[in-house]
């Protein structure tokens, strides 16, 4: 057979493949059933058509060789070897037409505004127990409550500085709100990255979509943190607190320090002396204002938390609590990202804001709760249960997926302690098309905005999409499977 | 700056020296091995010797020759100054400081560990060991080069700098070592010709000396002068000066008087007598002086030798590292 026969052969395959494409049961991003695409992606679907195969494969292999020159890669932990591993990147990007995006975006500022309304209320008055909105043992019993700062008051009474909250979209593809990730949320390099990546890999898509930009991102989260340094007089020094290079998103702790100018610092950078924090310099101590730390509470003071911690600072409680260091995100915000507390956020909404939930909730069951425990247990099979503490993904229980032993050892630890579960129906999250070897075939995503509050609150365009490239697969997260898009807000 | 990214400023730019010094050491005594027809039998311990490597190759247990120690020198494990580790070294340490060098000068550094070190480098020996050490050279210059054209003067250059010179007046001084504890001495004029070859410092030479090579010209021109970027008199003298820069007030006498101290006695070096016991002896005593030099800038400049945590607890720093979970 010639060559170019060959190609064309090829090439028809693929232009075959994007007219077949066959979204499932879940609501799909592209395509409104089989070939019909959305008028939003009309102008995606062409360029993709234009894409010879062999250009598409170069454009690929450019896009995996930048990830890996680039060195924006995560260390894979018990691996003996040190091996690193870029996060997979699916070049298909996701796109958000500006009506959505709206509303999207009041709906995250209503939801952060009250989440620090809530954190400002429980570290303080507590009227929200006194009144009876919420049952005060879902707070009392918060692993990530912090009695040490109650009573404590922080800059611009702000606690979440930086949030990611996750977003899905149910059957007819309204958003909800998954989870609220108001402690150290990660993946805002990606977002910027994959962006720099694809214009560079594949500029032609671009043409003819307005896509608003991401760079500013490192400028206003510099601005977020200066807003809120005790010293508003003089120039702030302001440093990003890192566990170090083992863990695994280091990548991120570098590339946030070298787009916002600020030092990236491990806790053996810092000391405190007379309340004040100082980080150790080869011109000698210099005063440190703001830390924007990337370590949990755990870890942060081995003097107030856990003792044998290597990564903190001995005695940074205190110099917090004296007022001479602002924190980003403060002491205890963990609080507020519970997954017991998350079903009270829409009444925490209307109890702050007077105000209705502008981005819904999951219906979720609280096992704490006697009526919702007898529901849970009757309906383990059909639901996704999720432990209130955890996160990246780990120790879930999703029903239909899973053996009757598995049902029934969750069935047992959820009865030992309801407190540490709750559950959801499961939630098919819309599909997005994307490369699947030579393919394009529908897979699920979901979208973490990321959500900036200083002075004001600003939430950066779109977010990362994360995309769980194994067929049939609903786990996203990085550490199982999952890859990113880059996300397209467009102007209309 | 951070005394921390002082260090691994100081420390990237030493360890990428020490890795080219390495190479070109390890490249001229393959090259000689096969001049076998000028009779000439290079020694291998001697290499090994001069290289500080003699110890850990003795607990391998393997036989002195051309291969084993070549490759102890560039990948092997046992070592814990091989070419391999060095850019392991130069690598993790820029990681960790990643937001302090330029993106260039990471991509540069990052690409070279990817091709030159581990599985990526083995494919790149298979082309043969002189195409890898010309590689691995070539990795080292563009480093320094896109530091020059990228990074602004100032701390950051000046501990890159600091770190390259400080090792280089070292690594100089090895490969010198390395000759003047060759038994056989062979072929006089091939081997003032390899040694400078080593340092590319032969075009140079030539065009400067228009007589036979001899050891009083080669040598002070690799140990004296004042404008060759290799010799040790040149790379103590940058020292010096950088050194001064990054001082505090209080200390500026004493890193001239430390540097002063150190010159005059390398104007003491026994050049005339050619390479041999007596160079190599003035050579051990130079890098025991650098050595001392070194130590006095990291606790004076550097602001003290980072306290490296007991073994268990740098254990349990590791694993807390990977336990801090990030959301995503």
């Amino acid at each position: 057979m010639p060559k170019s026969e060959g190609k064309k052969v090829k090439r028809d395959s693929l232009l075959a493949g994007l007219a077949e494409y066959a979204p499932g049961k879940a609501f799909d991003e592209m395509a409104e059933g089989r070939g019909k695409v959305r008028g939003l992606y009309e102008g995606l679907r062409d360029s993709l058509q234009l894409v010879d195969p062999p250009r598409l494969a170069q454009g690929r292999a450019s896009l995996e060789a930048s990830f890996l020159r680039r060195g924006i890669t995560f260390t894979v932990y018990n691996d003996p070897t040190g091996t690193e591993r870029i996060f997979p990147f699916d070049p298909l990007p996701r796109l958000i037409p500006q009506q959505d995006w709206v509303r999207i975006e009041k709906g995250l500022i209503q939801r952060v505004t009250a989440l620090n309304l809530f954190l400002k209320d429980i570290y303080g008055d507590q009227k929200i127990l006194l009144e009876g909105i919420l049952p005060p043992a879902v707070v009392h019993s918060a692993k990530h409550l912090r009695r040490e700062v109650a009573g404590l008051k922080v800059p611009l009474d702000v606690y979440i500085h930086i949030c990611g909250t996750d977003l899905i979209r149910g059957d007819s593809g309204e958003y909800m709100v998954l989870e609220d990730n108001g402690r150290c949320p990660s993946g805002v390099s990606y977002v910027l990255e994959n962006r720099r990546a694809l214009k560079q890999a594949f500029p032609e898509w671009f043409r003819g979509h307005a896509v608003q930009p991401v760079e500013s991102y490192g400028a206003d989260l510099l601005e977020t943190l200066r807003q809120i340094s005790p010293r508003q007089e003089t120039n702030p020094v302001i440093v990003l607190l890192t566990p170090g290079p083992m863990n695994s998103a280091y990548f991120e702790h570098s590339f946030l320090a070298r787009s916002t100018g600020i030092e990236l610092v491990q806790g053996c950078d810092l000391f405190i002396e007379g309340q004040k924090v100082f980080m150790r310099t080869t011109r000698g101590p210099q005063q440190v204002d703001v830390i924007y730390r990337r370590i949990d509470d755990d870890f942060l003071d081995p003097l107030a938390f856990r003792r044998d911690s290597v990564l903190g600072v001995p005695g940074l409680l205190r110099a917090v609590r004296a007022g001479q260091v602002t924190l980003a995100n403060a002491i205890g915000t963990g609080v507020a990202d519970d997954k017991a507390l998350y079903a009270y956020v829409p009444k925490l909404i209307r109890f702050y804001l007077g105000e209705e939930a502008i981005l819904p909730n999951v219906p979720t069951y609280l096992a704490s709760e006697e009526k919702d425990l007898k529901y849970i247990l009757q309906n383990l099979a059909k639901l996704v249960v999720k432990p209130t503490n955890e996160s990246g993904g780990y120790g879930l229980l999703i029903g239909p997926h899973a053996s009757r032993k598995e049902i029934e050892e969750f069935r047992g630890r959820i009865r030992k302690d309801p407190r540490n579960y709750i559950a959801q129906p499961v939630i098919a999250l819309s599909t997005h098309p994307t490369l699947c070897g030579n393919k394009v075939e529908p897979r699920h995503v979901d979208l973490r905005p990321f959500i900036l509050t200083g002075k004001t609150t600003r939430v950066l365009p779109g977010g990362l999409t994360r995309v769980a490239l194994r067929k049939g697969s609903l786990v996203v997260n990085s550490s199982q499977g999952g890859g990113s898009k880059d996300t397209w807000v467009l102007d209309s | 700056m951070l005394s921390r990214v002082a260090d691994g400023l100081f420390w990237i730019s030493r360890y990428i020296e020490r890795a080219e010094n390495l190479a070109r050491i390890a490249d001229v005594y393959l090259q000689a091995e096969l001049d076998r027809a000028a009779g000439r039998k290079v020694d291998w311990s001697a290499i090994l010797q001069a290289s500080g490597a003699s110890e850990s190759f003795a607990t391998c247990g393997l036989p002195v020759n051309a291969s084993t120690v070549t490759s102890f020198l560039t990948i092997s494990e046992e070592n814990p100054n091989s070419i391999f580790a060095c850019l392991n070294r130069a690598r993790e340490n820029a990681r960790m400081i990643r937001d302090q060098i330029t993106t260039e000068m990471w991509e540069e550094l990052n690409r070279a560990w990817l091709e030159l070190s581990g599985s990526a480098g083995k494919s790149l020996r298979r082309k043969g060991p002189s195409e890898y050490y010309r590689e691995l050279r070539r990795a080292s210059h563009l480093f320094r080069g896109t530091t020059a054209s990228t990074l602004p003067q100032g701390d950051a250059r000046d501990f890159l700098d600091l770190g390259m010179y400080l090792e280089r007046a070292d690594a100089t001084s090895r490969i010198l070592e390395a000759q003047s504890l060759q038994k056989d001495q062979g072929d006089v004029e091939e081997r003032w010709a390899a040694l400078l070859r080593s340092c590319s410092a032969r075009e140079t030479y030539r065009a400067h000396h228009h007589v036979p090579l001899e050891a009083t010209g080669v040598l002070g021109y690799l140990i004296h002068d004042v404008k060759f970027p290799r010799s040790l008199h040149y790379g103590l003298v940058r020292v010096g000066e950088i050194a001064s820069r990054l001082a505090k007030p209080e200390d500026q006498v004493e890193v001239e008087a430390l540097v002063l101290a150190i010159r005059a006695r390398l104007t003491k070096a026994p050049v005339a007598e050619g390479t041999g016991q007596a160079l190599a002896g003035f050579l051990d005593v130079w890098q025991a002086e650098l050595h001392r030099l070194a130590d006095w800038m990291t606790e004076r400049i550097i602001g003290g030798k980072l306290e490296l945590p007991e073994v268990s607890a740098w254990h349990s720093q590791q694993e807390q590292q990977q336990q801090v979970a990030e959301r995503c």
